[in-house]
Protein backbone atom coordinates (compact mmCIF):
# COMPACT_ATOMS: atom_id res chain seq x y z
CA UNK A 1 0.00 0.00 0.00
CA UNK A 2 2.41 2.42 -1.23
CA UNK A 3 0.25 4.57 -3.14
CA UNK A 4 -2.27 5.96 -1.31
CA UNK A 5 -5.54 6.38 -2.97
CA UNK A 6 -7.85 8.21 -0.71
CA UNK A 7 -6.53 11.93 0.35
CA UNK A 8 -5.09 11.62 3.93
CA UNK A 9 -4.33 15.31 4.72
CA UNK A 10 -6.29 17.70 4.26
CA UNK A 11 -4.85 21.04 2.51
CA UNK A 12 -5.59 24.32 4.33
CA UNK A 13 -5.28 26.62 1.31
CA UNK A 14 -5.78 26.05 -2.04
CA UNK A 15 -2.10 26.90 -2.74
CA UNK A 16 -1.80 23.76 -1.05
CA UNK A 17 -2.65 21.96 -4.11
CA UNK A 18 -0.14 23.61 -6.22
CA UNK A 19 3.61 21.49 -6.27
CA UNK A 20 5.43 23.60 -4.13
CA UNK A 21 3.99 26.03 -2.21
CA UNK A 22 6.37 28.11 0.08
CA UNK A 23 3.80 27.43 3.62
CA UNK A 24 2.74 24.05 4.56
CA UNK A 25 1.02 23.40 7.75
CA UNK A 26 0.12 20.17 10.00
CA UNK A 27 3.69 20.04 11.02
CA UNK A 28 3.24 20.11 14.82
CA UNK A 29 2.18 16.34 15.30
CA UNK A 30 1.24 13.40 17.44
CA UNK A 31 -1.82 15.94 18.83
CA UNK A 32 -4.56 14.41 20.97
CA UNK A 33 -7.55 15.30 20.15
CA UNK A 34 -10.92 15.65 21.88
CA UNK A 35 -14.48 15.04 20.32
CA UNK A 36 -15.44 18.51 20.65
CA UNK A 37 -12.29 19.83 18.23
CA UNK A 38 -13.81 18.01 15.66
CA UNK A 39 -15.65 20.09 13.02
CA UNK A 40 -18.70 18.86 10.95
CA UNK A 41 -17.37 17.16 7.97
CA UNK A 42 -16.96 18.54 4.55
CA UNK A 43 -16.07 17.40 1.28
CA UNK A 44 -12.67 17.23 -0.30
CA UNK A 45 -11.79 15.47 -3.66
CA UNK A 46 -15.00 12.93 -3.80
CA UNK A 47 -14.64 12.46 0.27
CA UNK A 48 -15.55 13.44 3.04
CA UNK A 49 -12.74 14.83 5.80
CA UNK A 50 -13.38 16.64 9.31
CA UNK A 51 -11.44 19.82 10.00
CA UNK A 52 -9.96 20.00 13.39
CA UNK A 53 -10.63 23.22 15.20
CA UNK A 54 -6.58 22.80 16.82
CA UNK A 55 -5.47 23.46 13.53
CA UNK A 56 -5.30 27.56 13.74
CA UNK A 57 -3.94 29.57 10.50
CA UNK A 58 -0.88 30.08 11.39
CA UNK A 59 0.19 26.82 13.74
CA UNK A 60 2.22 24.04 12.47
CA UNK A 61 4.12 26.26 9.26
CA UNK A 62 6.58 25.45 7.85
CA UNK A 63 7.50 28.46 5.37
CA UNK A 64 10.31 29.06 2.61
CA UNK A 65 10.42 32.64 1.57
CA UNK A 66 13.14 33.45 -1.11
CA UNK A 67 14.39 36.24 -2.56
CA UNK A 68 16.94 38.44 -4.08
CA UNK A 69 18.93 39.02 -1.12
CA UNK A 70 17.99 35.96 1.50
CA UNK A 71 16.70 32.76 1.84
CA UNK A 72 14.58 32.69 5.17
CA UNK A 73 12.38 29.82 7.09
CA UNK A 74 9.71 29.54 9.26
CA UNK A 75 9.34 26.36 11.09
CA UNK A 76 6.89 26.09 13.70
CA UNK A 77 8.90 23.57 16.50
CA UNK A 78 6.36 25.15 19.46
CA UNK A 79 6.94 21.12 20.99
CA UNK A 80 10.12 21.82 21.77
CA UNK A 81 12.36 23.41 24.46
CA UNK A 82 15.30 25.46 22.76
CA UNK A 83 18.18 23.17 23.82
CA UNK A 84 16.21 20.34 22.47
CA UNK A 85 16.65 21.82 19.04
CA UNK A 86 19.72 21.54 16.74
CA UNK A 87 19.94 23.12 12.96
CA UNK A 88 23.32 22.56 11.11
CA UNK A 89 24.27 22.10 7.70
CA UNK A 90 25.31 19.11 5.65
CA UNK A 91 26.98 20.59 2.41
CA UNK A 92 23.63 22.56 1.07
CA UNK A 93 21.24 20.69 2.97
CA UNK A 94 19.51 22.77 6.20
CA UNK A 95 18.61 20.28 8.80
CA UNK A 96 16.48 20.80 11.94
CA UNK A 97 16.21 18.31 14.43
CA UNK A 98 14.34 18.36 17.54
CA UNK A 99 14.11 15.53 19.93
CA UNK A 100 12.19 16.16 23.63
CA UNK A 101 11.79 12.96 26.10
CA UNK A 102 8.50 12.24 27.45
CA UNK A 103 6.54 14.62 29.15
CA UNK A 104 2.85 15.24 29.87
CA UNK A 105 0.66 17.42 28.06
CA UNK A 106 -3.22 18.09 28.80
CA UNK A 107 -3.95 14.43 26.44
CA UNK A 108 -1.02 12.56 28.57
CA UNK A 109 2.56 11.19 28.03
CA UNK A 110 4.49 12.04 25.08
CA UNK A 111 7.45 11.89 23.43
CA UNK A 112 8.75 13.44 19.75
CA UNK A 113 11.18 13.58 17.43
CA UNK A 114 12.13 15.42 14.16
CA UNK A 115 14.42 15.51 11.48
CA UNK A 116 13.28 18.13 8.72
CA UNK A 117 15.87 18.71 5.92
CA UNK A 118 15.42 21.76 3.52
CA UNK A 119 17.85 22.40 0.43
CA UNK A 120 19.93 25.38 0.25
CA UNK A 121 20.11 27.72 -3.28
CA UNK A 122 23.36 27.48 -4.54
CA UNK A 123 24.36 30.61 -4.12
CA UNK A 124 23.91 30.43 -0.57
CA UNK A 125 26.77 30.03 1.94
CA UNK A 126 26.15 27.22 4.70
CA UNK A 127 28.47 29.00 7.14
CA UNK A 128 26.64 32.01 7.31
CA UNK A 129 23.09 30.65 8.39
CA UNK A 130 21.69 31.88 11.06
CA UNK A 131 18.81 30.77 13.72
CA UNK A 132 16.56 32.48 15.95
CA UNK A 133 13.78 30.84 18.30
CA UNK A 134 11.05 33.17 19.10
CA UNK A 135 8.92 33.11 22.31
CA UNK A 136 6.44 31.71 20.32
CA UNK A 137 8.04 28.85 19.80
CA UNK A 138 8.82 29.93 15.57
CA UNK A 139 12.25 28.85 14.63
CA UNK A 140 13.55 31.43 12.11
CA UNK A 141 16.36 30.58 9.59
CA UNK A 142 18.16 32.97 7.80
CA UNK A 143 21.17 33.37 5.17
CA UNK A 144 22.25 35.56 2.69
CA UNK A 145 22.31 35.01 -0.82
CA UNK A 146 25.00 36.75 -3.16
CA UNK A 147 22.43 36.67 -5.73
CA UNK A 148 25.64 35.45 -8.21
CA UNK A 149 24.76 32.76 -10.71
CA UNK A 150 26.16 29.97 -10.05
CA UNK A 151 28.32 29.13 -13.05
CA UNK A 152 27.58 25.29 -14.27
CA UNK A 153 31.19 23.95 -15.09
CA UNK A 154 30.55 22.13 -18.31
CA UNK A 155 33.30 19.74 -19.02
CA UNK A 156 33.28 18.45 -22.49
CA UNK A 157 34.36 14.78 -22.65
CA UNK A 158 35.70 13.26 -25.61
CA UNK A 159 34.48 10.11 -27.19
CA UNK A 160 37.44 7.64 -27.72
CA UNK A 161 36.32 5.12 -31.04
CA UNK A 162 37.54 1.69 -30.83
CA UNK A 163 38.41 0.47 -34.21
CA UNK A 164 37.16 -2.95 -35.15
CA UNK A 165 40.21 -5.40 -35.04
CA UNK A 166 40.83 -6.51 -38.86
CA UNK A 167 41.05 -9.96 -37.97
CA UNK A 168 37.47 -10.37 -37.23
CA UNK A 169 36.09 -8.38 -39.86
CA UNK A 170 34.25 -11.23 -42.13
CA UNK A 171 31.83 -12.54 -39.84
CA UNK A 172 30.92 -10.46 -36.86
CA UNK A 173 27.46 -11.62 -36.04
CA UNK A 174 27.82 -15.43 -35.82
CA UNK A 175 30.73 -14.25 -33.13
CA UNK A 176 27.66 -13.03 -30.85
CA UNK A 177 24.46 -15.08 -32.43
CA UNK A 178 22.23 -13.80 -30.01
CA UNK A 179 22.60 -9.99 -30.52
CA UNK A 180 20.36 -10.25 -34.07
CA UNK A 181 17.70 -12.65 -35.62
CA UNK B 1 -8.66 -9.25 -16.41
CA UNK B 2 -12.38 -8.43 -16.30
CA UNK B 3 -13.89 -7.26 -13.22
CA UNK B 4 -10.53 -5.17 -12.54
CA UNK B 5 -11.71 -1.47 -12.75
CA UNK B 6 -9.30 1.69 -12.29
CA UNK B 7 -10.42 5.06 -11.81
CA UNK B 8 -9.14 7.77 -10.62
CA UNK B 9 -9.63 8.41 -7.80
CA UNK B 10 -11.55 11.54 -7.78
CA UNK B 11 -14.05 10.17 -9.70
CA UNK B 12 -13.98 7.11 -6.51
CA UNK B 13 -17.78 8.22 -4.91
CA UNK B 14 -17.98 9.01 -1.75
CA UNK B 15 -18.69 6.04 0.41
CA UNK B 16 -21.60 5.51 2.64
CA UNK B 17 -23.19 8.42 0.57
CA UNK B 18 -26.45 7.84 2.40
CA UNK B 19 -25.29 8.53 5.23
CA UNK B 20 -24.31 12.18 4.49
CA UNK B 21 -27.31 12.42 2.50
CA UNK B 22 -29.82 14.23 4.78
CA UNK B 23 -27.16 16.77 5.18
CA UNK B 24 -26.85 16.69 8.92
CA UNK B 25 -23.35 16.51 8.60
CA UNK B 26 -22.98 17.52 12.33
CA UNK B 27 -24.63 14.58 13.46
CA UNK B 28 -21.62 11.96 12.16
CA UNK B 29 -18.88 13.71 12.58
CA UNK B 30 -18.30 11.06 15.53
CA UNK B 31 -19.00 8.10 13.86
CA UNK B 32 -15.30 7.39 13.14
CA UNK B 33 -16.10 4.25 11.17
CA UNK B 34 -18.01 5.97 8.31
CA UNK B 35 -14.33 7.29 7.77
CA UNK B 36 -11.89 4.34 8.54
CA UNK B 37 -9.05 3.24 5.53
CA UNK B 38 -10.36 0.25 4.18
CA UNK B 39 -8.65 -2.98 5.80
CA UNK B 40 -9.52 -5.82 6.77
CA UNK B 41 -10.63 -4.88 10.39
CA UNK B 42 -13.40 -3.09 9.14
CA UNK B 43 -14.71 -5.55 6.49
CA UNK B 44 -18.35 -4.97 7.69
CA UNK B 45 -19.19 -1.48 8.97
CA UNK B 46 -22.28 -1.33 11.35
CA UNK B 47 -23.55 2.33 11.41
CA UNK B 48 -25.38 2.79 15.02
CA UNK B 49 -28.84 4.87 14.26
CA UNK B 50 -28.32 6.44 17.82
CA UNK B 51 -25.23 9.20 17.25
CA UNK B 52 -22.62 9.11 19.66
CA UNK B 53 -23.40 12.43 21.25
CA UNK B 54 -23.39 11.74 24.77
CA UNK B 55 -19.56 10.61 24.42
CA UNK B 56 -17.15 11.21 27.13
CA UNK B 57 -14.38 13.45 26.36
CA UNK B 58 -11.36 11.68 25.41
CA UNK B 59 -9.60 9.00 27.86
CA UNK B 60 -13.31 9.42 29.33
CA UNK B 61 -13.04 8.77 33.42
CA UNK B 62 -15.70 6.37 33.36
CA UNK B 63 -14.22 2.30 33.15
CA UNK B 64 -17.16 1.03 30.73
CA UNK B 65 -15.62 3.89 27.99
CA UNK B 66 -12.17 4.41 26.94
CA UNK B 67 -11.53 6.64 23.79
CA UNK B 68 -8.37 7.71 22.99
CA UNK B 69 -8.45 10.28 19.56
CA UNK B 70 -5.26 11.16 18.02
CA UNK B 71 -4.21 13.47 14.63
CA UNK B 72 -1.91 11.32 12.66
CA UNK B 73 -2.27 12.89 9.31
CA UNK B 74 1.27 12.56 8.85
CA UNK B 75 1.65 8.98 9.49
CA UNK B 76 0.38 6.24 6.92
CA UNK B 77 -1.38 3.13 9.26
CA UNK B 78 2.06 0.94 8.31
CA UNK B 79 3.69 3.59 10.42
CA UNK B 80 1.99 2.89 13.27
CA UNK B 81 2.14 0.45 16.11
CA UNK B 82 -0.26 -0.07 19.16
CA UNK B 83 0.42 -1.70 22.32
CA UNK B 84 -0.55 -2.40 25.69
CA UNK B 85 2.23 -2.86 28.53
CA UNK B 86 1.35 -2.93 32.59
CA UNK B 87 -2.20 -1.39 32.00
CA UNK B 88 -1.08 1.22 29.62
CA UNK B 89 -1.67 1.86 26.10
CA UNK B 90 1.08 2.93 23.88
CA UNK B 91 0.68 4.49 20.64
CA UNK B 92 3.86 4.83 18.77
CA UNK B 93 4.63 6.38 15.54
CA UNK B 94 7.51 6.65 13.07
CA UNK B 95 8.01 7.17 9.57
CA UNK B 96 11.74 7.34 7.96
CA UNK B 97 12.79 10.13 5.59
CA UNK B 98 10.74 10.58 3.32
CA UNK B 99 10.02 13.90 0.35
CA UNK B 100 7.95 16.62 0.91
CA UNK B 101 7.21 20.22 -0.42
CA UNK B 102 10.05 21.75 1.10
CA UNK B 103 12.60 18.39 1.40
CA UNK B 104 12.50 15.86 3.63
CA UNK B 105 11.27 14.67 6.90
CA UNK B 106 11.32 11.71 9.13
CA UNK B 107 9.09 11.71 12.39
CA UNK B 108 8.78 9.72 15.88
CA UNK B 109 6.59 10.11 18.39
CA UNK B 110 5.21 7.58 21.41
CA UNK B 111 2.40 8.45 23.11
CA UNK B 112 1.34 6.62 27.12
CA UNK B 113 -2.40 6.70 27.93
CA UNK B 114 -3.27 5.13 31.47
CA UNK B 115 -5.76 2.15 30.73
CA UNK B 116 -9.10 1.24 32.97
CA UNK B 117 -8.22 -1.41 35.26
CA UNK B 118 -8.22 -5.00 34.07
CA UNK B 119 -8.23 -3.12 30.50
CA UNK B 120 -6.35 -6.15 28.60
CA UNK B 121 -5.21 -5.71 24.55
CA UNK B 122 -8.27 -7.75 23.04
CA UNK B 123 -10.82 -5.59 24.52
CA UNK B 124 -9.44 -2.46 22.43
CA UNK B 125 -10.20 -1.95 18.99
CA UNK B 126 -8.37 1.05 16.87
CA UNK B 127 -9.48 2.56 13.57
CA UNK B 128 -7.57 4.47 11.66
CA UNK B 129 -9.67 6.92 9.43
CA UNK B 130 -8.58 8.69 6.11
CA UNK B 131 -8.73 12.05 7.37
CA UNK B 132 -6.23 11.09 9.91
CA UNK B 133 -7.71 10.69 13.30
CA UNK B 134 -6.84 7.26 14.77
CA UNK B 135 -9.48 5.90 17.29
CA UNK B 136 -8.61 3.61 19.74
CA UNK B 137 -11.31 2.62 22.15
CA UNK B 138 -13.17 -0.27 24.11
CA UNK B 139 -14.84 -2.71 22.25
CA UNK B 140 -17.56 -2.80 24.23
CA UNK B 141 -18.20 0.26 23.53
CA UNK B 142 -21.52 2.20 22.05
CA UNK B 143 -22.41 0.10 18.70
CA UNK B 144 -20.54 -2.99 18.54
CA UNK B 145 -22.12 -4.87 21.55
Amino acid sequence: MAERTVPHAYPMSTEYEFANPSKMYDQNFGEGLSPSEILAPTLYHGYYIRPRINKQLDRGISEISLNDHKFQVFLDVCHFLPDELAVRTVDNLLEVVGQHPQKADRHGFISREFTRTYILPMDVDPLLVKATLSHDGILTIVAPRTGKEVKARVNEVQITRQEQPPGQAEHPEEGKGNGKP
Amino acid sequence: MEGVIIRHWVETPVRYQEQFADQELDAYKLEHSLYALPGPSISSVRINKHVIAAEKSSTGGNEQSFQVLLDVVQFRPEDIIIQTFEGWLLIKAQHGRRMDEHGFISRSFTRQYKLPNGTETKDLSAVFCHDGILVVEMKNASGMN
